[in-house]
């Protein structure tokens, strides 16, 4: 027993000298974002391999800055729980990162406390250049993010299938429902929509106005899925789903490329970047490998009850600069540039968050031979119609939701009965996260 | 501490040129092999466990720790969570089907190599611990291609079964038990190796003996080898069950490709969870602590019980 005493006495010796080490409790890093080292300090950047070409258009255009950009490749879902370590370290913080608004509405918390209020620092024409796709990079009227691109949903159909059947497109989700039974019946088979994950929930949910993690305030989300808005969308969803034209799928499980590789997909509602990246019209594309003209692009659907349409978004990205940097100058000149400047985001990837850049970001898209109608003038219109559900809430409204999506689909239980149960765990891990849920 | 330290006894001292005695040198040398296990133990695992406890205390609602502000508010928070009791839930089944069947499927497979001895079972252990040799990660993305019915090598039996989609498949009910598969595929070749090692260390008098008193391989096996081979076994308990309680990988990434692994699953996912997404380290501390808990109560009970750590007296 001595033995072990003196063995536990040496341990218990090495654990306070390591405690000893343990940086006091500092205060919550306020100085730190005060300090201005200057203009000559180099500033890290955070991105993916897509964003590249972001850097280095920078790059090119400020040759005697170029040396101060240092860009790191990152898994950017690690973000948040990357800043919670550097917060314990008190050090190591990115200046600039690409991420979602929803990833950096994870950083805006007092935990976390990351982003840098662009308010004062962006001219006020530039912020108003943004439109609606700046809404949720707003936090309690400050700025926290800029945004690179926007995935607003549209409806994207087979021209020549729809031209062979004689179906008019649809402009309502009325007409959308009323059309999947006209195909269930004439043509079985073909498929109309995709519900397999978050993001075609989103489609359907926020499409129609749900008020299901409606963001309020900073601490208050209403989550009441009893709103009639929510019931009306579930109906559709298990109408389409009972008819067989809905598949239970997501838009990238193997089973459902295949359904697009046999020419069975009548029509998706899904994001901008949908056209270029999974249509495609390539060899190496998702589901289209020839560009015959064969895809339509049609605006977002409206309930004919509604004023307008409203449409949900799938990505989007933005960038938000830190307020621990040491050069802010350089870190906001860094993030206006590749938000706003033409160099970059006029022959970017996806749709720019920047409407004035838009307009000549257009070309990029309308030589594509894939596109029975030019694309852009409808992707730039549904920009307006973006959800206000596309703020979401700090907390992971996915997981939950998708749990019981796919429960209900394994089951064959209905979607109006999973939303109860996603209400209910949602309104927990919501409280659990420090919001005050609102029900009605 | 200091106490204890002051109270270890002085033997007789012949003294040498360093002023330390010969017995003295020889009563530290056993210290010293231990040394570097000593180290390894103290900063990978009790280290570790005791800054668990110094941050289960911290509050981290301003992003950086304040030792000893929070209190005990931490477990209230981990251990009042809603979803507290249902990933230990999850968990215990995981337990109840992982443990039994892989301890009974080990056991099967080695006493069957040992009974069939030569270059063939030489083969097949080293068939059997390949497996192991991948890492838990990459052994998960492995294990899905194996579950999908549309790639899997299985995917008659998988049709058989029903199964249309790896959405049919990956199912919050299956769940314990496809965790086991993986689990057992990951960990079984070592213990296998372990068991064989510890037959071929029993008595050849007892097995001739036992052979001439005319006892068949399975007689041999339930009657002689395995009661000689129990405390393998029970070590093999403590160690399963106390690494089965920390499931992480599996979980986590099980859902990456489709199928339906809700999340958090397993306590470790809370803890990454109260971690990582909410900032509250102390919680995912308090989480961690209980799991630790666990494994130390088990550990404790198995050597109390089965008296396997006792010295054999010769």
């Amino acid at each position: 027993m001595k033995q072990v005493w003196k063995l536990f006495s040496l341990l218990a010796g090495l654990v306070l000298l390591i405690n000893a080490c343990v940086p006091s409790a500092a205060p919550a890093a306020d100085s730190a974002g005060e300090t201005t080292a200057g203009a000559g300090t180099p500033i890290t950047v955070w991105i993916d391999t897509t964003r590249q070409a972001a850097v280095d258009a920078y790059k090119k255009a400020n040759p005697d800055k170029a040396a101060l950009i240092q860009e790191v490749l990152v898994e950017r879902g690690e973000f948040p729980a990357k800043v919670l370590l550097f917060n314990n370290t008190n050090s190591g913080w990115p200046d600039v990162v690409f991420a979602e608004p929803s990833l950096v509405g994870q950083v805006s918390d007092t935990a976390h406390n990351f982003p840098l209020d662009l308010k004062d620092l962006v001219a006020q024409e530039v912020i108003e250049g943004f439109g609606n796709s700046l809404a949720p990079c707003w936090f309690e009227g400050k700025l926290f993010c800029l945004r690179n691109d926007v995935a607003q949903n549209v409806l994207y159909y087979n021209a020549k299938l729809m031209e062979e059947f004689g179906y008019t497109v649809p402009t309502t989700w009325e007409e959308y429902q009323e059309l999947s039974d006209q195909v269930a019946q004439d043509h079985p088979g073909y498929i109309m929509g995709a519900f397999g994950d978050q993001w075609n929930w989103a489609t359907y949910f926020w499409g129609s106005g749900c008020p299901m993690n409606e963001v309020l305030g900073e601490t208050q989300v209403r989550i009441n899925p009893n709103d009639s808005r929510c019931e009306r969308a579930a109906m559709l969803v298990d109408h389409m789903i009972g008819n067989g034209t809905m598949a239970k799928l997501d838009p990238f499980d193997p089973a459902f490329v295949q359904i697009a590789a046999d020419n069975k997909l009548l029509m998706i509602i899904d994001a901008s970047w949908f056209g270029e990246y999974v249509f495609g019209g390539k060899e190496d594309s998702t589901y289209y490998k020839t560009a015959e003209g064969q895809l339509g692009i049609a605006a977002p659907l409206k309930w004919r009850d509604d004023p307008a349409p409203m449409t949900a978004t799938h990505g989007g990205a933005a960038w938000t600069v830190s307020r621990h940097t040491a050069n802010p100058d350089l870190a906001v000149e860094f993030a206006l540039f590749v938000t706003t400047a033409d160099d970059y985001q006029s022959t970017g990837p996806t749709f720019p968050g920047y409407l004035p850049v838009a307009d000549k970001w257009a070309k990029t898209i309308q030589g594509n031979a894939l596109y029975a109608n030019d694309p852009y003038p409808v992707f730039k219109d549904a920009v307006q119609y973006i959800s206000p559900l596309d703020k979401q809430p700090r907390y992971d409204w996915g997981a939950t939701t998708v749990k019981f999506l796919k429960e209900a689909n394994q089951n064959g239980t209905t979607q109006l009965a999973a939303l109860q149960l996603i209400a209910e765990e949602l309104q927990k891990v919501a409280e659990a996260q420090g919001y005050e849920v609102v029900t009605e | 501490m200091a106490v204890q330290t002051s109270e270890i006894e002085a033997p007789p001292r012949t003294q040498t040129h360093l002023g330390v005695s010969a017995k003295g040198w020889r009563r530290f040398i056993p210290y010293l092999f231990l040394l570097p296990y000593l180290l390894a133990m103290f900063f990978f695992s009790i280290g570790p466990g005791l800054y668990a406890l110094l941050i289960s205390f911290a509050d981290f609602s301003q992003g950086v720790p304040r030792y000893f502000a929070a209190g005990i508010s931490n477990y209230i928070t981990a251990y009042g969570d809603f979803r507290f009791v249902e990933v230990f839930r999850n968990v215990g089944l995981f337990l109840l089907i992982s443990v039994p069947v892989g301890i009974g499927l080990v056991l099967l497979l080695s006493l069957l190599l040992h009974i069939r001895r030569g270059r063939t079972a030489a083969v097949l252990r080293t068939i059997y611990f390949i497996p192991g040799a991948v890492t838990g990660p990459a052994l998960v993305l492995l294990a899905i291609f194996m579950f999908d019915p549309t790639t899997s090598p299985f995917r008659g039996l998988l049709s058989a079964l029903g199964y249309q989609s790896i959405n049919d498949v990956i199912v919050p009910s299956t769940l314990p038990w496809l965790f086991t598969i993986v689990g057992f595929f990951a960990g079984s070749g070592v213990w296998i190796a372990i068991f064989y090692g510890a037959y071929e260390s029993l008595s050849v008098e007892v097995m001739e003996a036992a052979t001439i008193d005319g006892c068949n391989a399975w007689q041999q096996a339930w009657h002689i080898k395995i009661p000689l081979i129990r405390p393998y076994i029970m070590y093999m308990l403590i160690l399963v069950l106390a690494g089965n309680v920390q499931l992480f990988a599996e979980p986590q990434l099980l859902g990456v490709a489709g199928g339906n692994v809700p999340n958090p699953w397993a306590p470790n996912q809370l803890g990454y969870y109260f971690a990582f997404r909410l900032g509250n380290f102390g919680a995912a501390a308090a989480v961690s602590l209980i799991m630790l808990l666990i494994g130390v109560v088990a550990a404790y009970a198995v050597v109390q019980w089965t008296s396997i750590f006792k010295p054999e007296s010769s």
